[in-house]
């Protein structure tokens, strides 16, 4: 049986099969026309709360003009407590970074701003474990200040490289052994465009590479993964791209998690 | 007008359920012959070819669907202008499309591949009643459809990498599928 045979034969499925592929598209627009009416709601309420409490402000701060006073005074007071309080949290944050930059060398000069925009962006992953696991990864960074020594530097230039129709890409990875999560840069380029920046996890066993594209926008990327998996005995590393989250090495192994999987020597 | 009306004024051999169905379902069985042939002049042929063809069928035939009918008959006649052309000139995107296809299916051809016709589609069918809705409906887009991924992907609001992964796998799925069910070359 060839491909145009298969093809035939998909041509005889059931109608319905058929006409749910048609109709697939106007649900969407359907749903999208719901949400925006839903925003658009709450827009409305908001600006509409706003509104009232302006005119609410207004009227009370006219009748109680002495005490209001007095109330900012306490609030500008608090806030820069609270904003104390705050400088004094990310400074460890700071810190690590900066000690980051200076083992990561040349290929992660601009860890600094990666760590901001990686904070930034973190609204960008769509799926809300990511979300969630993130955050956890940098809670723990900063509650334990991770030695971030370089034990082994791989530099694997992936430049031949060239997936069959998922991604073209390069990478520039420096690996460094750390006992948490850690974070480093990595360069990529896709078919559909430069990735800018990637968070980088070491679990000890593996990388997990979180990326997305030029845009910053989330599109295609927030559910892809890099993995790259340091076989020792072979004196390879596979790089296994997967659009689920892997937990484990056994799992990396495990065929439906890969879409591609690369295998190199070291230099 | 409704598609029971349009199949009336077939049944009634009214020249006009030709024109509500151009108007109707032109676009879409242009779409679907210029996927497979790759150019406009011949889709626009398979197009007409298809209007002949459901004059001449219906009657005796009551469709369902009437978008269904219509797009079998236009995927089949550009599937034989496809052949026709092969020839001469190849449509890289089409081909592209069978060769993803031909993965799925683990050797080459022989006299002894003989299957009947619709049995493997009645096999796609259960294949395809078990996976999400999502991604039947990107298997059909790319393979019933041949749609590009690129317009699977802007179709279904999702990227392009998710379209070709979901395509990945799916297409590794049929494949596991049809082998442990003998459709094996």
């Amino acid at each position: 049986m060839s491909g145009k045979d298969l093809f035939r034969e998909i041509g005889l499925v059931k109608e319905e099969y058929i006409t749910e592929a048609e109709e697939y598209k106007r649900s969407i627009i359907h749903n999208v026309a719901f949400q925006r009416g839903l925003a658009v709601a709450a827009c409305l309420v908001v600006c509409g709360g706003l509104y009232w409490g302006v005119g609410y402000h207004s009227v009370s701060s006219d009748s109680t003009a002495q005490s209001t006073n007095d109330a900012n005074n306490v609030y500008t007071e608090m806030d820069s407590a609270t904003v104390m309080d705050n400088s004094e949290n990310v400074a460890p944050k700071e810190e690590n970074a900066m000690d980051m930059e200076a083992v990561a060398g040349e290929n992660m000069g601009n860890y600094s701003e990666d760590c901001e925009e990686s904070e930034r962006s973190d609204g960008f992953f769509a799926d809300g474990t990511n979300i969630q696991n993130s955050t956890t990864v940098k809670n723990e960074e900063t509650a334990s200040e991770p030695e971030t020594t370089m034990k082994d530097i791989q530099c694997i230039d992936t430049s031949n490289m060239s997936g069959e129709d998922v991604a073209v890409w390069e990478a520039f990875v420096k690996t460094t052994e750390t006992k948490t999560p850690s974070q480093i840069k990595i360069s990529s380029e896709l078919e559909e465009g430069t990735v800018s920046w990637t968070e980088v996890r070491y679990d000890g066993e593996c990388f997990q590479v979180l990326w997305e594209n030029e845009m910053g926008e989330a599109t295609g990327f927030e559910e892809t993964y890099l993995y790259l998996n340091q076989i020792e005995e072979e004196d390879t590393v596979q790089v296994v791209l997967s659009d689920e989250r892997i937990e484990t090495k056994e799992q990396l192994k495990q065929e439906e998690h890969v879409l591609h999987l690369f295998s190199y020597e070291k230099e | 007008m409704e598609d029971s009306q349009i199949i009336e004024l077939y049944w009634k051999r009214s020249e006009e359920a030709i024109s509500e169905t151009t108007k109707k379902y032109g676009k879409l069985c242009r779409h679907i012959a210029l996927n497979i042939v790759g150019n406009h002049s011949d889709a626009e042929e398979c197009e007409n070819d298809t209007y002949v063809a459901i004059w001449n069928a219906i009657p005796p035939n009551r469709p369902n669907s009437l978008s269904a009918f219509l797009s079998r008959i236009a995927r089949n006649i550009a599937l034989n202008r496809y052949d026709y052309n092969k020839a001469q000139k190849r449509n890289h995107e089409f081909d592209l499309v069978l060769s993803e296809l031909e993965e799925c299916i683990a050797g080459k051809s022989s006299v002894e591949d003989a299957y009947e016709e619709g049995v493997v589609a009645t096999m796609i069918d259960d294949f395809l009643a078990g996976l999400s809705k999502e991604k039947r409906v990107i298997f059909v887009r790319r393979y019933w459809y041949s749609d590009g991924v690129k317009d699977i992907a802007k179709r279904m609001c999702i990227s392009e990498s998710k379209v070709k992964t979901t395509l990945f796998r799916v297409r590794k799925e049929l494949q596991d599928y049809l082998g442990e069910r003998g459709v094996v070359v």
